[in-house]
């Protein structure tokens, strides 16, 4: 072995946390032939040290200088500095470094993504609202198609980059679009469907959820699932994108029937979209309408089919894209053989993490004769409530600072704990969302509340009616969950129409 | 001539969860020096005075509040090199040739302020000593074969009071070590803010606090800023719940915290309970005044 040297490199104002610093001190002093290396802060306290171990310090640093010295052979110290250079031009952000070795950073913009040669022609946006629309209009300058995810985009926006986007052929999905299947890729928040006949065109996430997940229970597919956001049937943004896609589906060969997702739009917006839907009628495909709450028979004579649950939705479009399997109806009775809620409990207690599921729910149970407060009402969230109360867990009120219910619902679960244990409460309403997006563990949390409460033994436990949207071709599966929620207790509906007239049932059957 | 908004007119921005005092609300500007998994460290420029550097932490793991970290929900894509504008409450972090990629409606954000802290009693920190040593061996092990010699210079000093003597202990340990705060700042930090609650050692305190102000410019701006909040009490959340649990809490409650404070980053939480259990061994030093 030769003589020792020593040799060293500073790099003015770089940074490296700690754990990156000990790792590469211990690299370093692991190499063939190096008998100390440090890579730390260039502190006076640190040189001081280096320097008594016998490893050359620059005459000037800064202490918000890194160091790195190493003392050995002379080769063994060339190779260990050309290491350290090159861990420091690595993919932990480094500046100015050059170790000749290409990294192949993540894009930064939707421009940088297409310079590269990549030919997406469609860009899902989730950004903080205040750049979404921004974004959003450089994707549409690319020739993209935007999925805009992101909220807090400005109703002028919105309107702005319909317009914008309808000029030049292209769809913009959202804002606030959570959910679309577009040529069989989900993105957001969607389910693992097979592909078929089935379009879907919706104003709500969890809506269209419910039918793409039903169309494939019921042996049918989907072709495309378009969401066009929450606002997109108000009179101000005019239905922009659902007459788009209308357009689009008209001339897609692949698509026998078009199902209509939304709360009622305004009569102006409706007639505009009865419209829309004419080119794919001509064609002879079908348009199946679930507007949520829109009065019967409002819409005979458009040729539009209407249907009066989102669970209707998809039996009827499963039925007119035929030949399959002929549909179920829609609501079974309530199981004779459960009980019908907690002895001397008189309230339902919902709690929905999907939007329109609650909507949905409530308008339901209006019908039947249950009348309810929401959060969706204005109504509050209280668990003590002393009326009958639907939750939607997806309104702000819970998720600012918090993610969503459906990727983390354990504020929704707390609150099941606690509507379990009001001797008051008789029924307990709520919705299982599975699939991409969602929490991969969705029913963890509930199945320990449910055992506390001992749902499935205890002769006095509240009846607890679930609804679970999504495939055996989702992870977890719907099979899996609807057995483990089963096993604890849990009656489970095929729709989310079903629980909530199971619900009602079991409160009017005990005379509620 | 009114400046240009900081966001399009009519947007929002997200607000964090909680925001340290020393977080600016408004005419900073600077760069995002570091980005760890869970930490985007910001250094930022108020004054020629003021330089803070604020921890954007996503509140996982240890450390979620502090006096100069921001806490948010979800770690923005910041990278090393971007710029960073607060303007009338907004944080915005612009990439170069990419745009904004983060903004945080910092004046909206709940300040993080917890009450003063009670005194640790001179007469329970022997046992507060073991019960802090008993709970992480392994860690704290590395922190003494790092640092037993010169922060034992520091208390050595203290003890007998030998002002000189401290000065150049202090000295040796100011930016000794590895790390972005380099090991003998944390324990420099843990020994300050213990002795400045201790009963009895507020006097040893303001003695070393003076000898650790000298001696700023001699480490990293991090670790500069960690030092100078530790003179003055400020402590982040996790090294605060220690000193509150000596203070108040039972033996378990001390493991539950000391534990905590293990788990952050590389060596810096072993590094600090090191100077906090050194900090309690000043509880038996006689009170006269350091020559």
């Amino acid at each position: 072995m030769g003589a020792e040297v020593s040799r060293s490199t500073t790099v003015p104002n770089r940074y490296l946390d700690s754990v990156a610093l000990l790792r590469l001190s211990a690299e370093l002093a692991a190499l063939d032939g190096i008998s100390a290396a440090t890579a730390v802060m260039a502190t006076p306290a640190n040189l001081e040290r280096a320097r008594e171990n016998g490893i050359e310090v620059p005459a000037a640093a800064s202490p918000n200088d890194l160091f790195v010295g190493v003392r050995g052979t002379a080769d063994a110290c060339d190779a260990a500095l050309a290491l350290a250079v090159e861990r420091l031009s690595g993919p932990e952000g480094a500046r100015g470094a050059s170790s000749g070795t290409a990294v192949v950073s993540p894009p930064r913009s939707i421009a940088q993504h297409v310079r590269r040669g990549n030919a997406a022609d469609l860009a899902l946006i989730s950004v903080p609202g205040a750049f979404a629309a921004a974004e959003a209009g450089k994707a549409l300058d690319l020739g993209m198609h935007v999925m805009l995810f992101s909220d807090n985009v400005s109703l002028e926006d919105e309107v702005a980059l319909k317009r914008d986007g309808a000029e030049r052929g292209l769809l913009v999905m959202g804002p606030d679009c959570g959910t679309a299947i577009v040529n069989g890729v989900p993105l957001g928040f969607a389910n693992a469907v097979r592909h078929g006949p089935v379009a879907v065109v919706g104003a709500s996430g969890t809506g269209m959820q419910e039918v793409t997940a039903r169309v494939h229970r019921l042996g049918s597919g989907v072709s495309q699932a378009i969401g066009c956001g929450g606002r997109d049937l108000s009179e101000a943004v005019g239905a922009a994108t659902m007459c788009q896609a209308l357009a689009m589906l008209a001339d897609d060969p692949a698509t026998e029937v078009v199902v209509l997702v939304s709360k009622p739009p305004h009569p102006d917006v409706l007639a505009r979209v009865v419209d829309a839907a004419a080119p794919a009628l001509a064609r002879g495909a079908s348009v199946v309408a679930a507007f949520l709450g829109l009065p019967t028979g409002a819409i005979d004579g458009t040729g539009l089919v209407q249907a009066p649950s989102l669970a209707a939705a998809a039996d009827l479009a499963v039925a007119l894209a035929g030949p399959g399997p002929t549909p179920s109806a829609s609501t079974r009775p309530l199981p004779h053989d459960r009980h019908h809620g907690r002895p001397g409990g008189r309230l339902l207690r919902g709690a929905f993490t999907g939007g329109t599921f609650c909507y949905e729910a409530l308008a339901q149970l209006d019908a039947l004769g249950v009348h309810c407060a929401s959060n969706l009402k204005g109504g509050g969230s209280d668990v003590s409530s002393p009326e009958h109360l639907l939750v939607d867990f997806g309104d702000d009120e819970f998720t600012v600072g918090r993610p969503h219910p459906m990727i983390d619902p354990s504020v929704r679960d707390a609150w099941v704990d606690a509507a379990l244990a009001r001797p008051d409460t008789a029924v307990v309403l709520l919705d299982v969302v599975l699939g991409h997006g969602s929490n991969p563990h969705p029913v963890d949390g509930l199945l320990t509340v449910f055992e506390r409460h001992r749902l499935g033994e205890a002769a006095d436990a509240p009846l607890v009616v679930a609804h679970v949207c999504g495939t055996e071709l989702d992870a977890p599966s719907r099979d899996r969950i609807v057995a483990l929620l089963s096993i604890d207790g849990v009656l489970v509906a095929d729709s989310n129409d079903e629980a909530a007239a199971w619900a009602a049932a079991a409160l009017l059957e005990a005379g509620r | 001539m009114t400046a240009a908004p900081v966001l399009p007119v009519g947007a929002r921005a997200d607000r964090g969860r909680s925001r340290g005092r020393h977080v600016p609300t408004a005419d900073a500007d600077g760069e995002v020096a570091l980005v760890t998994t869970s930490t985007a460290y910001l250094s930022l420029r108020v004054s020629a005075a003021v330089r803070p550097v604020v921890a954007v932490h996503d509140g996982r793991g240890a450390l979620p509040c502090g006096p100069a970290t921001l806490v948010v929900d979800a770690l923005p894509q910041l990278r090393p090199g971007d710029r960073v504008r607060v303007r009338d409450g907004l944080l915005v972090a612009t990439a170069p040739g990419v745009g904004p990629v983060a903004t945080v409606d910092v004046g909206g954000t709940p300040l993080w302020a917890p009450p003063p802290r009670p005194p640790i009693e001179p007469a329970r920190a022997s046992a507060l000593a073991t019960a802090l040593l008993g709970g992480g061996s392994a860690a704290l092990a590395g922190a003494h074969q790092r640092l037993a010699a010169r922060l034992g210079a520091v208390l050595g000093a203290l003890r007998s009071r030998d002002g000189a003597a401290l000065d150049e202990a202090v000295a040796r340990t100011v930016g000794f070590g590895p790390g972005l705060t380099p090991s003998g700042d944390d324990a420099l930090a843990g020994l300050l803010l213990t002795a400045a609650n201790l009963a009895g050692a507020e006097a040893l305190a303001a003695h070393l606090a003076a000898a650790v102000w000298s001696r700023l410019d001699a480490t990293t701006a991090l670790a500069a800023q960690l030092l100078a909040l530790a003179c003055e009490g400020e402590a982040d959340e996790a090294v605060d719940d220690v000193l509150r649990s000596c203070a108040a809490g039972s033996v378990a409650d001390v493991a539950r915290a000391a534990a905590g404070l293990l788990a952050l980053g590389a060596t810096s939480g072993a590094d600090t309970l090191y100077g906090i259990v050194s900090g309690l061994l000043l509880a038996d030093a006689p009170a006269r005044a350091v020559a």
